[in-house]
């Protein structure tokens, strides 16, 4: 009975209705939109330092470490890339040859970390050339370089210059070489940009002496959720390797995801609260409005928790029509933006500089709908609850008497 | 006159204008809790990170930043220290001699940034003792040397070793010195911790030859926002020096932080819609509410611009009051976490731990923040409730008479 | 013996240019000029002046070198320094200073590096490439430095050679095959450096010039100044002259 009458009090005044719908629909895209947001946000800045540098497994000689000493190779290196080649989840394999030495132009020199790369595999693992800003990522001529644009301010150089490379070679003997600027790139870390730069593989490793031995095995996945369980197969199939995820080289990119999620919750928790107000105060006003519609009713003879029961119902069933509602709009707005992506330059300035790369593609799970869903729908209920309670305060003649 | 009918309107009932003052009311207060923790939040990030680094202003002699030369040093002035003595936004500064310098072990060598220290005096800005894992901290008088972990580690040395060191000293000299290890700190950024040394102010100017010089002095200050004012006064009462923010020194954090604040805005988006929802729910609610007495006033002859006038200006009122009301009761809210910070725990304590930052949220107290978001709140009410000018002019007496 | 070779080639050169009489190559030249410098063995005593806008200094260093691939050095004033040796090997760089008492190998990343506040780096002194090998040679003309007749000649590196230069002009007298002035130049023709030679005197029996300037042309008021003040050649000088032990007996 009560059902009914609540059911109808509903469509009764559609704009009042409506107003609480919608306001459950809105808190519920906000949830779900601020999460999707986040986890976007979170999933671009692990993907900007997988695919410009990391990738998602490193495979080293454990000898090699923190001093980088050329005759730390991966024994049999090129077996072991040809293997992860045909290997079904692997997306793309890149074997680096990698030694520490000095650039040097004619205005100065500085420190960097050579990469030696094969172009064509290189393209498929890290972002760095499509983030070529001058030039080109390599032109297949010999002795090529590739620099960063920090580097190249430092050495006050520009593309097609000629610059010397000076590293020890396998031998332990100073060489050098001279190279040509094929392409001056700009990632999102200008630390790595004035540190790292990258040649021809053959070219480099030429001039180091190790013929075709590899220093380095990068891996990119095809499906990024899968690298622990990958990696520890990889582990136990090269027992005498340095198998590492992206994780455990950079530990500092996984809690900066944790610390990201507790920002949200906290966010999330300041807006569900603003929503709450927001669902109390049109409430209020809406039960203000039926004071004597209450008063009527108690007066001929609706006791009071009948009542309160009524008007809880009356936000349930508002919150039932709002929360699928939410869930459309969300999927439909979510979806736009996870295809066209927030241009988030639009906000700063300072990402602005980047160019490319700036979007943030916001990115549902369906196991986050249940999650929101269910704090949206409490949060409504709850907030339901004391306006009811105030429907319960008038005195039937003073109600009815109102106005 | 329409301001004392929409006066008058406003307390005639009294309950109505709670309810919509309340609801601006809290969402002004959630805006500037929102905004207030996330200030704080990077207030806490930068100034914890540039207290371990360059502080937020340095002083230099004019031209060191770019060529960091030893030779470009400056002498002590009794000037310059009653000045940073009597400057109100200074908290502490700190004089410091930074320069290239070789470390070696005998077997291994490498260049490393020596810098020259008021060990008590820097503790207080850097936290620097916090960080020392082997050993002890330096004292002002030690003639010991404390090492970063990754250089330790490289050198291959331990506490009671002793380094020697290598390096240019002032206007051409040569420096040489050995010096035994006191103590080992770690840094949480790994270019750092590969790279610093630390002697005591005097040792560090005997080994460069320097007599009474610093490279720089560090300012921490109390109000970042301030940084750019100080450095102005810096400059125009004691000229001659090259005065650099933050901001300058450290253009990477500045990004990164404007990059966060474009994240915030977003979030600021979220919010606002939320709150947007709430305050229409309540003025739509209110003009339903009221329908009746609109009906009775235009059916004896009101004008309905003019009703629509005053009942603007009536939520205009509502809304200003709201406002300034929410403005003053966020104050002891912001200020009672101001002083009871929020603790984190979960992966957020492990960054900080990481980073060597307080795994606390305290919301910044800054007032500007209070106004800017009391009036973003004020401006979504008042176009909000021009709402009422489309809703009074639709209105038919005789249906509204009767609703 | 491979290192003999240009030497050879270059005696075998100066011969048939004697009996000819006709005008030697650029290269020719360049590589008398060369072997003019590196002769079987040195010992030089000089004073090294650092002139910067702000200050100058002053230092005695006595050096023994031999061929291109061993010299040593030791500081003999001002007296806080005196004492310091650098030892160079083939590339390898080393350091002693007595007050430390330990002997330390410049890392790779030093070569870029001042060489004791100097404006030459330590790069300079372990040399990468050949004047000879890595520069293609062409004769511009005749001129004059100091009333002695010049040859102007541009040295333009080999593609794959390791040099920093766009190019290098050298100017070389005519009578002793003295390199009497060096200009580097960037890739944008800009020029860098300067080096240049003058006060030709005759010492230990070789005419040379006994003051070289280094002039960096970008940097007003900076140079650095090396004058002769005794040289002696070609004395026998043993290998293991050249060796860490050796740093710190040497007086």
């Amino acid at each position: 009975m009560l059902f009914k009458v609540a059911w109808r009090n509903i469509w009764r005044n559609t704009t009042r209705s409506l107003v609480v719908i919608a306001s459950v629909a809105a808190g519920l895209l906000a949830g779900m939109f601020l999460i999707a947001f986040f986890q976007g946000f979170v999933k671009q800045d692990v993907n900007n330092a997988v695919e410009a540098q990391l990738a998602h497994i490193q495979i080293h000689n454990p000898a090699f470490g923190d001093d980088k000493d050329v005759n730390d190779t991966i024994t049999n290196a090129s077996a072991i890339v040809e293997k992860l080649r045909k290997d079904v989840n692997v997306k793309s394999v890149s074997g680096r040859a990698i030694t520490m030495g000095m650039i040097s132009s004619s205005s100065t020199a500085s420190g960097v970390e050579i990469h030696g790369v094969n172009p064509g595999d290189e393209k498929n693992i890290s972002s760095i050339s499509q983030n070529v800003v001058e030039g080109v990522y390599f032109d297949g001529k010999k002795n090529e370089i590739v620099i960063g644009k920090k580097l190249a301010d430092k050495l006050g150089v520009k593309l097609h210059n000629k610059i010397v490379l000076t590293f020890q070679s396998k031998s332990g003997d100073l060489t050098a070489g001279s190279f040509r600027i094929a392409g001056i790139f700009r990632s999102r870390n200008s630390a790595f940009d004035e540190m790292t730069v990258f040649t021809n593989f053959d070219d480099v490793a030429q001039l180091l002496g190790t013929g075709n031995g590899i220093h380095e095995i990068a891996i990119l996945l095809k499906d990024g959720q899968k690298v622990d369980t990958l990696a520890a197969g990889y582990k136990s199939q090269y027992p005498k390797l340095l198998v590492q995820t992206w994780g455990e080289i950079e530990p500092e990119m996984g809690l900066l995801t944790g610390l990201m999620d507790q920002m949200m919750y906290i966010i999330m928790g300041i807006i569900l609260l603003a929503l709450m107000f927001g669902i109390i105060n049109t409430m209020l006003m809406a039960v203000l409005e039926r004071q004597r519609e209450f008063g009527m009713l108690m007066a001929i003879g609706m006791n009071k928790p009948r009542v309160f029961i009524m008007v809880m119902l009356e936000s349930i069933m508002l919150t039932c029509v709002g929360i699928p509602i939410g869930i459309l709009l969300t999927i439909g707005i979510v979806d736009y933006f996870a295809k066209y992506g927030i241009n988030m330059s639009a906000f700063s300035k300072a990402l602005s500089q980047f160019g490319v790369g700036n979007y943030v593609y916001p990115e549902l799970h369906s196991s986050m709908f249940l999650s929101v869903t269910i704090m949206t729908a409490i949060t409504a209920i709850l907030s339901a609850i004391y306006p009811a309670y105030k429907a319960l305060q008038f005195k039937p003649a003073v109600a009815i008497h109102q106005i | 006159m329409y301001f004392r009918l929409a006066w008058r309107n406003m307390w005639r009932s009294r309950r109505r204008t709670l309810i919509t003052i309340s609801s601006i009311f809290f969402a002004v207060i959630f805006a500037i809790l929102m905004r207030v923790m996330m200030v704080g939040v990077f207030d806490r990030m930068i100034s914890d990170t540039v207290s371990m680094s360059c502080g937020y202003i340095q002083i230099h002699h004019t031209g060191y930043w770019d060529n960091r030369s030893i030779d470009s040093t400056m002498e002590e002035s009794p000037k310059l220290t009653s000045l940073l003595n009597n400057e109100k936004q200074i908290i502490s500064w700190v004089p410091r001699l930074e320069t290239f310098a070789l470390a070696s072990s005998g077997e291994q060598t490498k260049g490393i940034m020596l810098m020259g220290i008021e060990p008590a005096k820097e503790d207080s800005v850097s936290k620097l003792s916090k960080k020392i894992i082997a050993g002890k901290y330096l004292a002002d008088s030690d003639k010991g040397i404390m090492l970063a972990e990754g250089l330790a580690t490289y050198l291959k040395l331990k506490v009671n070793d002793t380094v020697i060191l290598l390096g240019q000293g002032y206007e051409g000299s040569m420096a040489a010195g050995k010096y035994p290890i006191k103590g080992i700190a770690r840094l949480p950024i790994p270019d750092m911790n590969k790279a610093m040394a630390w002697l005591p102010m005097k040792s560090s100017r005997d080994f460069s030859s320097t007599g009474a010089r610093y490279t720089s002095i560090s300012i921490m200050i109390q109000d970042r926002d301030k940084v750019d004012e100080v450095k102005q006064s810096i400059i125009k009462q004691e000229p001659g020096y090259e005065v650099m923010t933050w901001q300058e020194m450290l253009p990477e954090l500045d990004q990164t932080f404007q990059a966060k604040m474009g994240q915030n805005v977003i979030m600021s988006g979220i919010l606002y819609m939320v709150i947007a929802f709430g305050i229409f729910g309540t003025i739509l609610m209110m003009l339903n509410e009221r329908m009746h007495e609109f009906g009775i006033l235009i059916a004896i002859g009101m004008k309905k611009g003019i009703l629509a006038r005053v009942v603007v200006m009536e939520m205009i009122l509502m809304s200003v009051v709201g406002t300034l009301l929410g403005m003053i009761g966020a104050f002891p809210i912001v200020l009672y976490f101001r002083l009871h910070p929020i603790h984190m725990g979960g992966s957020w304590a492990q960054v900080a731990a990481k980073f060597n930052f307080q795994p606390i949220i305290q919301p910044s107290m800054d007032l500007h923040h209070f106004i800017i978001q009391g009036y973003a709140v004020l401006s979504i009410a008042i176009v909000l409730s021009l709402y009422a000018i489309f809703k009074i002019h639709k209105i038919k007496a005789i249906e509204a008479i009767n609703s | 013996m491979k290192k003999l070779l240009p030497f050879f080639l270059a005696a075998v050169m100066v011969l048939t240019l004697s009996f000819t009489g006709e005008e030697p190559t650029a290269k020719e030249i360049v590589t008398k000029a060369e072997n003019n410098i590196h002769g079987l063995s040195s010992q030089i005593e000089m004073t090294i002046q650092i002139i910067r806008p702000t200050w100058t200094r002053s230092m005695t260093v006595k050096t023994w070198t031999k061929g291109e691939d061993y010299s040593i050095s030791i500081v003999t004033a001002p007296a806080k320094d005196a004492g310091t040796v650098f030892l160079k090997r083939v590339k390898e760089i080393w350091n002693w200073v007595p007050s430390i008492e330990r002997v330390v190998k410049l890392p790779p990343s030093m070569m870029a590096q001042s060489w004791m506040g100097t404006d030459f780096t330590n790069d300079d002194l372990v040399k990468a490439s050949s004047r000879i090998d890595d520069y293609t040679h062409k004769l511009l003309g005749d001129t004059t430095i100091a009333n002695r007749k010049c040859w102007k000649i541009e040295m333009t590196p080999l593609p794959n050679a390791a040099v920093i230069w766009g190019k290098v002009n050298i100017w070389i007298d005519q009578k002793d095959y003295l390199e009497l002035r060096l200009e580097f130049y960037d890739e944008d023709n800009k020029l860098v450096n300067i080096l240049q030679s003058s006060d030709i005197k005759t010492m230990g029996g070789r005419t040379m010039p006994s003051k070289m300037e280094m002039i960096p042309a970008e940097k007003k008021g900076q140079e650095t100044i090396i004058i002769y003040n005794s040289a002696t050649f070609d004395q026998k000088i043993d290998d293991d002259f050249f060796t860490t032990q050796n740093m710190k007996k040497i007086k």
